[in-house]
């Protein structure tokens, strides 16, 4: 197994802070993305991401190298991630302007097929109803479905880096994908056009 | 739609959401101030000139002592005067006064309860009470 990150995890591990660096930029985004797809708060994961990589600098002494650098990295970012979640669990994002509230689905109307600026406004709905539908899971949920879908990592490898059982990795995605499947019946159409 | 086909598009949706997420331009700038602030090493921005600002400093503190010495007259030496000092008169100590002796008038007020004896004397100008108390004293 060629870890692509072997080279700089040894030089980091030696105090070199720009080999870590580099780490950092070839990282950033897969630990943000799982941050922010289980605390759906961009502030806060921000934070946590930060919080990551000094974590990561400050143990990289003791990572052995058994596994891939960006496994145990998804690991440090998952328990990270879930434990901001526990501490507190505002029940807004800051960065998002709709209440909490769910009455169901609006109807969409769709008058034609014409394209252009009803398709864009049809997926500005369905992005909206996707927000909705990912606050509406769990962190527990909202981790094994960004690990799986976003990072596409397998089942062993999600039940690995959360420290849970591989049957309950399967168990939570397939209830993470019904969940945001109710949502999108109503609007099997607009799928097909998207 | 099938519920494969809904299940694949909703994948889909779900990163094409989360790449939009996290190609957001402040998450970029967040991670360059993260790699500048606490994982690279760069040159200090202070090479010569902090050796050459604490000379600087030492130079200008040395100089204000210097100038400040010469500005206060106390600190400035000056040569001993040659006149004599003048000696004061000798002071005569004052003669100790003299101790009278005590005036004590004894006033005896006898009390005919019991084996107690009360008078009254003067201490300097002061009357004072005085009570005698006989344990085994008898009414006379």
């Amino acid at each position: 197994m060629i870890d692509p990150d072997h080279a700089y995890v040894i030089k980091a591990q030696a105090g070199d802070k720009k080999a870590f660096g580099q780490l950092v930029n070839h990282h950033y985004e897969m630990v943000y993305a799982v941050a922010y797809g289980i605390l759906h708060h961009h502030e806060r994961a921000r934070d946590v991401t930060q919080d990551v990589f000094l974590k990561v600098f400050r143990d990289i002494g003791q990572f052995q190298g058994k596994s891939k650098f960006k496994t145990w990295l998804y690991r440090v970012t998952a328990n990270a991630a879930l434990d901001e979640a526990r501490k507190k669990n505002p029940s807004q994002s800051l960065d998002q302007d709709e209440s909490d509230e769910d009455d169901g689905p609006p109807p969409l109307q769709i008058a034609d097929r014409k394209a252009g600026p009803r398709d864009q406004a049809a997926r500005h709905e369905l992005r909206d109803l996707l927000e909705r539908a990912i606050r509406k899971l769990s962190p527990e949920h909202r981790a094994v479905l960004v690990l799986r879908e976003w990072q596409e990592l397998s089942y062993e490898e999600i039940a690995e880096a959360l420290g849970i059982e591989l049957g309950t990795v399967m168990s939570r995605i397939h209830y993470a994908r019904k969940e945001l499947g109710k949502i999108l019946e109503n609007y099997d159409d607009l799928l097909l056009n998207i | 739609m099938t519920r494969e086909n809904r299940e694949k598009q909703m994948n889909r949706l779900y990163r094409d959401y989360l790449h939009r997420e996290v190609r957001n331009p402040l998450v970029r700038e967040e991670k360059r101030k993260l790699i500048e602030t606490f994982f690279t090493e760069s040159a200090p921005r202070w090479g010569w000139q902090k050796p050459l600002a604490f000379a600087v400093g030492i130079v200008a503190v040395f100089s204000f002592l210097v100038f400040f010495a010469y500005q206060h007259p106390a600190w400035v030496p000056q040569s001993i005067s040659t006149h004599q000092l003048a000696q004061p008169a000798p002071v005569q100590p004052e003669p100790i006064l003299e101790i009278h002796p005590l005036v004590t008038e004894v006033k005896r007020l006898t009390s005919r309860v019991g084996p107690t004896m009360v008078y009254q004397k003067m201490y300097r100008e002061t009357p004072i009470t005085i009570v005698w108390v006989f344990a085994n004293g008898e009414v006379l």
